[in-house]
């Protein structure tokens, strides 16, 4: 009905849009030029809207069955010999159903934050980043190579830590940040071996190719990226990082952490599904880690008392339950949820500023205080059981903890070196009050007698 | 055009440099000398990317030939020395030191060009000879020590090519490879020889002290030299361990440091040991794109120091264990700082990526050295954002005094950035990545391109 | 007796922790919201002592960075005659004894006001010194004989070299006296740079999150009507935390302490000589524990005080028990980052070093360059250096800022107060006709240009202000709400209790229904979204939301509209008049007996000035503000009803003012209402200009087409009003017409991602007591709380002498809050709100988990301009110091200058500036004044401050003729 070449040119220009728009910003900034907020917001909303028109049109004939997935080339970043970085996209009903979740809900969030972040400092900053993580999304979303994916995943996971980080001027965001960061890179290698396996495996990482492997290659490589997958979908261990990452500003709390990011877990999950098809172990592995994850958040989320961490786990607990209806295998069902939730939760982030508001309206209407809530624990709990559950999930099953030791381990280790290295080197220097720390202030006289 | 001409020029230039800035009269101006010259071999060496290609000729006593492993690292050296030579502030710029500075560079130039490994070898020992002298002066004895074991290795494997009328690599006792290997390994700074290169960051920071760590000679030795080592799978096996274990754990070191100089240390000493991971293995075009990666860490590296210098400068020993807010003083050296340094991390979009996503996949490795090198990525991705994020965020402890970069620092930081996001963004604009190029190297030599330069050579003789 | 000892010493502790109550912030939960001083605890300082006192405590600014009034100073904002008089009356003339001669101490402390530049030293200071141009010429700020006296003795670099060269040498080094070390924390963190609080704080963070939860979690806290104290034992003692090894010894002490029914003060006492202590020293640690963390200490104070303010009942919440609990985790955290050596967590006379934020030898030097100190003469006579040193003591960075405060706030006021001296005799001379509707709003700054609109529009209105509670303290309880709130000011508990009851309740009880059936719906999506298998089913359908999120987000207006639905609900009635035996409800009476209600009425009366000359109509406007995304919500609200709404306050009044026995009573005293007259209660929406008018259908039929009339020009006044305040945000266009602007102000208010919804008090600086007659028609610029008083009926000034009691706190408490919210974003004020995280329903975080946030975020207070209150008083001096004598309060307010009055005499002209050495004659400095038509003519197309002028449209046709 629609001519494939449109198509193909059409989801060329989709994804090409906020490319080009970024430039733009970064050439504005870098050279000077005077990028008002009004100009910025109208880049933006032209490229949004148009990415969102084209993604609903793709959606729509997709799922109508109006047209057939398709994919387009858009050429060759390098090729030497068996090796080639092609950059191939294709499009079918998951992925267009990803892009066009992108679109609309950056889209939205672009036209919230245009209000939101009037004036703030970091205006320009915050638009930078929400374009590369579309970029990043939208790569996702339609790559047909798994190398490309790694591309936009670590577009993902650059972004989100920058944005965590936003207000850079207290040390909270920013060391939170740089925790969320450190559980992004610790699962990307899983990704990025998966990736390198594949390729020396099978010599392809085209995702068509899949199906096609065999079931010891499968668990392998699956078994990578079920660990890759793991960091951005807050899955447990490592979901401290999420609560942390409310520390940005409110839009891309919304965003990231209730929304697209997060997603982007069960997302690749979906997209890896004919690997996992392969070989019932791994199905298994996912199912586990979903279950295990869905208990965790729900658990840990019914004692928050702040709406930001409430929220944030009340998302994890649902990506738990998307990674259990993909490890039995029930994947439309999986994305389905995932198409819903993404929204839902969206916009209850963005709402949470107003929760005072709301809960006022609440009252206005029932005419009476809320029912209690949790009552059934406390009823079917005994009490030393509950306060030691309690103290458990507000602690948050001391995850946090559990990193913590471990990086304590490993920086032991490393600043033991460390100090080896500098006492070997105190030595050769022939210093004998050893290594110096802080070198006494100098004064600055000498300086100008010279 | 005449190549020999201008092959002749870049590296008489540097060395008629020094003598001008030796002689020079009035301090003030040494440093625009300096410049202007820079700029000059510059512009050439770039032109002959674009317009000529590789030379099948020899050219005269020292053997010089233009491949295109040399038009790729030739560039990326002269934009990266120009770049510190720039950074290098009012002081330093003022002072002799440049002399030193240009002599190195003309040294390092036939270096590159040379096809005699025996020319190579006298070329790195005076190298190291140079460095060496220079930081016995400033007082820093360890990397001296470090500097005159290797020239001692050197001069003991001369020799062997000097026996033979024509080098034929593959023809040398696995011995002395081995040996010039470890040589390479001394200036690489690999895990545990960095302990002098890293003393030498660590007591004073300068143009100086990152020009020594950021070694010509010791990346050739382990290019030309690695193949044939990697022959004699007994020694390569043994070799591959020790990189394997030294990149992941110099890259985690670089987490754990706390001063500036330091962590920028373990960083770039991690991306030369991924480079030495992958250089020493075979394949049809690995030597090439190893020069490419070789060049990518030239730029970003040498980039990421000139910034981290420039940071130094200006602020002193910076805590990395505490956050220092600098970004308002400096908000350009933050992006600066964050793009060079992901560029050494081999982030996606820039000309490190590319290599480095080529040599990952191509290389033979097996699954425990797959996760080791891919986590050495990891971690040095994690240590530039901890790098960036504890110098520029946070509450900023400085109030009054307003450091904002010079033109001259932007201009060279710039540069260097742009040109690493081109080649990541359009790497065909490389020519040693476009398949097209690959592929007549291919067609010459089904071993190595390197040889192929070498064989047409013999085929004229 | 050694059990006495114990006791007296509990006793004390006790003592102490209440003592130490002061330092923390007085902020109530979120929906209470109401404006005070943040430093009301050092109001019996003078407020210079008070505010560098308090900066020394909580680490905060004083005043504003001197950079910023430099920066005022070339914008013109600060005049030289302002800096000059202010250095007149606090510098003396005498000669400076070193650098360029004839400089006077004035001249120097001018210089360096203007010019003084400070360096953080170190490589920094370095780096300017060797790679920038900064000692190859002379700064911008040098005085001219200094300049030259440089100038002429050499070379500049040299000279300069040659003068940074000593002042190196010479400048005094020496490290700061030490601190005695009082937390364990502080010696740890300086001799390990390891520090206990990170360990600390978030876990007490989120356990005073589930103790204080105001019904924000699904999974409450249990046993917290134990206390705060017992119950954190008992969690402590579960079993749990191996993987925190830190807190494992903390489940032993909490269990032996169960075990010994310890109390609070006790383990206090015992906590501290666990930590080595000494006993002279423990209110010391409890005071410098709190400080480490104020917010939620501060939380639990406030509950204490006002549990009726709490958004759910509350346990108890006793400080002394977040003390115990923070000084045993204090203790365990501490002990955990000692354990590898001695076990000492803090060893007997420890000190804290303290370092040197600046750099003295680069302050030296700006300074000696600034005043014409010359090398030679600096390296001949060492004297000199050390004479200019102590002179940079004596005007420190702090006084030098003080001193500029006051040259700020003096251009203000000499703005203001020519401007009225200028304004007064043109508005005295005309004669306004008999007013056809008198409007009563409350003082609030911003109904000031709601009357000024209403009063250019047409003269035959008349308007007052008064404190918009309008005399009724209550308990309000609004149909449908299952709570009752305070309208009334802060300090006030009141104790009746007004509901509002349908007047069909049969049509109530089927709308009820209908909206519990929908409150039903809302609470379980809003519920069980969050939780695992609800959330589940309710996510499957969340793709439908994405309609309202598109609607709501791209045209919040539009959104307004159709979720308000057009319902307008149904008729009601204030339940205002008590049962003739008072019934009472949670302890409050229900409703008013009539002899309450013609107390409140007579003495509102009384306090506006309105016995006489009634309109046919009198409109008393009660105000509020309705916001989205605005946890602040209420800090917008009436700060007279102690942050609630007052529309049921209006309503109220208007009620009982027109009920003939209230009437008739009134009569009695000489109050005469007109049985025409008519009053109506009203309600202004502050955010978007809406007005809602109460009862409509009680007014008598021949006073209908008054009211239309006059609810006609109100509606042009209020789109006049949101044009005027659009001029404010940078979002709306400058060229906006009024209908436009009224739009934009609507789509604020709607608007979920609006951060500044309205500004609020932002930008206040002035209180007027007195007539309006004298200031009507004057361009104020929405920054003044107007009170209507008349001195005319005030003879004995007990009517002023309430007023001021009244709104001498109010407008110090909204003005000072504002002050220092500007002053020091980050410690007084909660920093940008963007970030904010609402918690436990009663406060915000930054982000998911920090210390609660007080004061105002930045966005309420970007364009505030930070000075004192100036009230204007229509009075003479005499009577103002009478009144003071009788009110301590107030009098500590003035006497310590936390705010300015003056007091003027309109008939006269005249006016007296309350200085530091009692009243004195004002001076007018300029006898010029604007003149302009309308409002509009004068703001249109700017933003900025603006100054008064005349405004002539709405005085009578007849004189402008």
């Amino acid at each position: 009905m629609i001519s494939t070449e449109f198509l193909q040119g059409l989801l060329g220009l989709t994804l090409a849009l906020p490319l080009l728009s970024l430039l733009i910003l970064t050439i504005g900034i870098s050279f000077g030029f005077n990028l008002t907020e009004r100009r910025i917001h109208q880049l933006l909303g032209v490229e949004l809207s148009l990415g969102l028109l084209s993604a609903s049109l793709f959606f729509i004939s997709l799922l109508c069955g109006w047209i057939e997935p398709f994919s387009v080339d858009l050429g060759t970043l390098i090729a030497a010999g068996s090796y080639d970085f092609g950059l191939v996209f294709h499009l079918d009903i998951l992925g267009a159903m990803f892009l066009w979740l992108t679109m609309a809900l950056v889209g939205l969030v672009g036209a919230f934050s245009a209000n939101y972040l009037h004036q703030d400092e970091g205006f320009i900053r915050f638009y930078w980043l929400l374009l590369a993580f579309v970029i990043g999304l939208e790569i996702i979303a339609t790559a047909e190579r798994l190398d490309l994916v790694f591309v936009g995943w670590e577009l993902l996971g650059i972004s989100s830590a920058l944005l965590i980080a936003y207000f850079i001027r207290r040390k909270g965001p920013v060391e939170n940040g740089l925790r969320a960061f450190a559980a992004y890179r610790i699962t990307d290698v899983g990704l990025l071996c998966g990736i390198v396996t594949l390729h020396h495996l099978s010599h392809t990482t085209s995702i068509s190719a899949l199906a096609r492997i065999d079931s010891t290659t499968a668990l392998m490589v699956g078994g990578f990226f079920v660990f890759g997958a793991m960091g951005k979908g807050a899955i447990v261990p490592f979901t401290p990082w999420l609560p942390r990452a409310m520390e940005g500003p409110t839009p891309s709390s919304a965003i990231f952490y209730g929304a697209l990011s997060i997603h982007a877990s069960p997302f690749l999950l979906l997209r890896l599904a004919p690997l996992f098809d392969q070989h019932l172990v791994l199905r298994e592995i996912i199912f586990t880690l979903g279950i295990i994850t869905a208990i965790h958040a729900s658990m840990v989320g019914r004692v928050q008392n702040d709406i930001k961490c409430s929220l944030a786990y009340a998302a994890v607990a649902q990506v738990g339950v998307m990674w259990m209806f993909i490890g039995l295998g029930f994947y439309k069902i999986a994305a389905f949820h995932l198409f819903g939730h993404t929204v839902i939760r969206t916009w209850q982030l963005l709402r949470s500023p107003s929760i005072l508001h709301e809960r006022h309206q609440l009252l206005n209407l029932l005419g009476k205080d809320l029912n209690p809530t949790g009552r059934h624990l406390e009823r079917l709990l005994p009490l030393s059981v509950q306060r030691w559950a309690y103290r458990v999930a507000l602690e948050r099953w001391y995850l946090n903890e559990l990193w913590d030791i471990v990086a304590g381990f490993f920086m032991s280790i490393l600043k033991t070196i460390d100090r080896v290295d500098r006492r070997w080197s105190s030595f050769m220097e022939s210093e004998s009050a050893g290594y110096q720390e802080e070198k006494p202030q100098k004064t600055l006289t000498g300086v100008i007698k010279k | 055009m005449n190549l020999e001409l201008v092959i002749f020029l870049m590296i008489a230039a540097p060395f008629l440099g020094a003598i001008v800035t030796a002689l020079a009269p009035k301090e003030e101006k040494r440093w625009t000398v300096v410049v202007a010259l820079l700029v000059t071999m510059s512009t050439l060496g770039l032109a002959f990317v674009t317009t000529s290609g590789t030379s099948d000729a020899f050219f005269g006593p020292l053997e010089l030939v233009v491949s295109p492993f040399t038009l790729t690292v030739g560039p990326a050296l002269v934009l990266g020395r120009l770049a510190l030579a720039l950074c290098g502030g009012r002081t330093i710029s003022a002072s002799r030191d440049n002399v030193w500075f240009l002599l190195l560079l003309s040294i390092e130039f036939i270096a590159i060009f040379t096809m005699s490994p025996a020319i190579l070898l006298v070329a790195e020992g005076l190298s190291a000879l140079l460095l060496a002298s220079r930081l016995f002066l400033r007082g820093q004895k360890s990397q001296g020590y470090y500097l005159i074991m290797e020239i001692l290795i050197l001069c003991s494997a001369l020799p062997a090519f000097f026996e033979q009328s024509i080098p034929e690599f593959s023809d040398m006792p696995p011995s002395v490879g081995l040996a010039l290997i470890i040589a390479g390994f001394l200036r690489l700074g690999i895990f545990p020889l960095s302990t002098g290169a890293m003393a030498t960051l660590s007591k004073k920071f300068d143009t100086t002290a990152l020009i020594s760590v950021l070694p010509v000679g010791g990346v050739l030795l382990l290019i030309r030299f690695g193949p044939t080592v990697n022959t004699l799978s007994s020694i390569s096996n043994q070799l591959e361990i020790w990189l394997e274990i030294a990149a992941p754990l110099l890259a985690a070191m670089a987490i754990a440091q706390k001063t500036l100089p330091r962590a920028f240390g373990y960083t770039l000493f991690a991306s030369h040991a991924l480079l030495a991971l992958l250089a020493l293995d075979t394949g049809p075009y690995h030597v090439a794109i190893a020069g490419e990666f070789w060049a990518a860490i030239l730029l970003s590296g040498t980039g990421l120091g000139a910034a981290a210098y420039l940071i130094s400068l200006r602020f002193g020993d910076v805590n990395l264990r505490k956050f220092s807010g600098f970004q308002k003083h400096t908000p350009r050296l933050s992006v600066l700082f964050l793009v060079l340094g992901f560029a050494l991390a081999g982030a996606p979009g820039t000309l490190q990526f590319v290599a480095e996503d080529f040599l990952l996949n191509t290389a033979e490795l097996d699954i425990i050295s797959t996760i080791l090198v891919v986590t050495t990525i990891s971690l040095m991705g994690f240590a530039v954002l901890r790098m960036h994020f504890r110098l520029f965020y946070g509450r900023d402890l400085l109030q009054r005094d307003f450091m904002r970069l010079e033109g001259r620092e932007v201009i060279c930081l710039a540069a260097l950035t742009f040109a690493i996001l081109m080649g990541g963004l359009l790497p065909s604009s490389v020519p040693l990545v476009s398949s097209v190029r690959a592929q007549k190297i291919a067609a010459k030599s089904p071993a190595h391109s390197v040889q192929g330069g070498i064989d047409a050579g013999q085929a004229k003789h | 007796m050694a059990c006495q000892t114990q006791e007296s010493k509990t006793a004390a502790v006790e003592k102490m922790v209440a003592h130490c109550e002061h330092v923390l912030p007085g902020q109530r939960p979120l929906d209470a919201f109401v404006h005070h001083n943040t430093l009301h605890s050092f109001e019996h300082l003078s407020f210079e002592e008070g505010v560098e006192k308090a900066a020394i405590l909580f680490g905060a600014n004083p005043y504003p960075q001197e950079d910023a009034f430099r920066q005022d100073w070339k914008s013109g904002r600060i005049r030289a005659v302002d800096l000059d008089a202010v250095l007149k009356q606090r510098v003396d003339d005498s000669p400076l004894g070193f650098g360029a001669p004839g400089m006077s101490k004035r001249d120097a402390v001018r210089a360096l006001m203007l010019g003084l530049q400070r360096s953080d030293g170190g490589h920094s200071l370095h780096w300017r010194i060797t790679e920038s141009k900064e000692l190859s010429e002379f700064p911008d700020a040098m005085p001219r004989v200094s300049l030259e006296r440089l100038r002429d003795a050499g070379p500049i670099e040299s000279i300069q070299q040659a003068l940074w060269q000593i002042c190196e040498t010479q400048c005094d080094r020496s490290p700061l006296p030490n601190e005695a070390a009082v937390r364990p924390r502080d010696w740890i963190l300086q001799e390990k740079e390891l520090d206990p609080d990170t360990l600390v704080h978030p876990l007490l963070i989120r356990w005073c999150g589930a103790y204080l939860d105001g019904g924000q979690c699904y999974w409450p806290m249990g046993q917290r009507d134990l206390g705060f104290f017992t119950a954190m034992l008992h969690y402590f003692s579960a079993p749990g935390p191996v993987l925190r090894p830190w807190t494992l010894p903390l489940g032993d002490r909490a269990q032996s302490i169960i075990e010994t029914q310890t109390s609070a003060a006790q383990c206090i006492i015992d906590t501290a000589a666990r930590m080595g202590v000494p006993d002279e020293h423990l209110e010391s640690l409890i005071e410098k524990s709190l400080l480490a963390m104020p917010g939620w200490p501060g939380m639990f104070v406030q509950l204490k005080a006002r549990p009726d303010l709490a958004p759910a009942p509350m346990p108890p919440t006793e400080l002394i028990d977040y003390v115990a609990i923070r000084l045993l985790v204090d203790e365990a955290a501490a002990r955990f980052q000692v354990s590898k050596e001695t076990g000492v967590l803090l060893p007997p006379g420890a000190q804290l070093k303290r370092t040197r934020r600046k750099d003295p030898a680069w302050i030296l030097f700006s300074a000696a360059r600034l005043l014409g100190v010359l090398p030679e003469e600096a390296e001949r006579n060492p004297n000199v250096l050390r004479q200019l040193t102590t002179f940079l003591e004596d005007f420190s960075d702090t006084k030098r800022r003080a001193l500029w405060l006051l040259a700020y706030e003096r251009r203000y006021r000499h703005l203001i107060l020519d401007g009225i001296l200028n304004h007064t005799p043109r508005v005295q001379g005309l004669k306004f006709p008999k007013p056809k509707a008198q409007i009563v709003t409350c003082i609030d700054d911003r109904e000031e240009s709601l009357r000024r609109h209403l009063e250019e529009i047409d003269p035959h209105y008349e308007t007052f202000g008064a404190a918009g509670f309008y005399g009724v303290a209550m308990y309000y309880q609004n149909l449908g709400n299952p709570h009752h709130t305070p309208l009334c000011p802060a300090n006030v508990v009141p104790t009746h209790l007004i509901k509002e009851k349908p007047v069909d309740p049969k049509q109530w009880a089927k709308k009820a229904g209908s909206y519990s059936r929908q409150g039903w719906l809302k609470e379980n999506i809003s519920v069980g979204q969050n939780t695992l298998l609800r959330g589940g089913l309710i996510s499957l359908w969340g793709w439908s939301s994405i309609i309202p999120m598109a609607t709501r987000l791209l045209a919040p207006r539009l959104y307004g509209k159709i979720s308000s639905g057009g319902s307008k609900g149904i008729p009601t009635r204030l339940e205002i008049e008590a049962a003739p035996t008072p019934v009472f409800e949670h302890g409050f009476q229900v409703g008013y007996t009539v002899d309450e209600m013609i107390n409140i009425v007579a003495r509102y009366l009384e306090d506006i000035g309105l016995t006489q000359d009634f309109a046919p109509l009198v409109i008393f406007l009660g105000h509020g503000s309705r916001s989205m995304n605005n946890p602040h919500e209420a800090a917008h609200d009436c700060g007279a009803c102690g942050g609630g709404r007052g529309g049921p306050n209006a309503r109220a009044f208007a009620m009982m003012a027109n009920r003939k026995d209230v009437r008739a009573a009134l009569a009695e005293i000489g109050i005469t209402i007109p049985e025409e007259t008519w009053f109506i209660g009203g309600y202004h929406n502050t955010a978007d200009d809406e007005i809602e008018y109460f009862d409509l259908d009680l007014i008598p039929e021949q006073r209908k087409e008054g009211f239309d009339a006059a609810k006609k020009d109100l509606d042009k006044a209020r789109e006049l009003d949101a044009h005027e305040r659009c001029r404010r945000f940078e979002s709306a266009p400058l060229n906006l017409a009024p209908k436009a602007a009224l739009q934009h102000v609507e789509n604020r208010v709607e608007d979920l991602a609006q951060p500044r919804p309205e500004y609020g008090h932002c930008t206040n600086a002035l209180c007027i007591v007195g007539k309006r007659a004298w200031n009507r028609g004057l361009f104020l610029d929405r920054r003044v709380f107007l009170q209507s008083y008349d001195p005319a009926i005030d003879e004995d000034s007990a009517i002023l002498e309430r007023i001021l009691a009244m709104v001498g706190p109010v407008g110090a408490g909204i003005s000072l809050e504002y002050y220092f919210s500007f002053v020091d974003p980050d410690r007084y004020g909660s920093s940008t709100k963007l970030p904010h995280n609402v918690t436990g329903l009663l406060g915000v975080m930054n982000g998911p988990s920090s210390d609660l946030r007080t004061g105002l975020p930045w966005q309420m207070v970007e364009i505030h301009e930070p000075m004192r209150l100036l009230n204007i008083i229509e009075a003479h001096p005499q009577q103002l110091l009478e009144i003071l004598e009788r009110q301590p309060a107030l009098k500590a307010l003035v006497v310590n200058r936390w705010i300015l009055i003056v007091a003027y005499d309109p008939q006269e002209g005249k006016m007296w500036f309350f200085d530091e050495e009692g009243f004195v004659p004002y001076e007018a400095e300029s006898h010029e004044l604007p003149e302009r038509q309308k409002s509009g003519d004068w703001y249109g197309g700017r933003r900025d401050h603006l100054p008064p002028a005349t405004l002539t449209s709405g005085f009578p046709e007849r004189e402008l003729s």
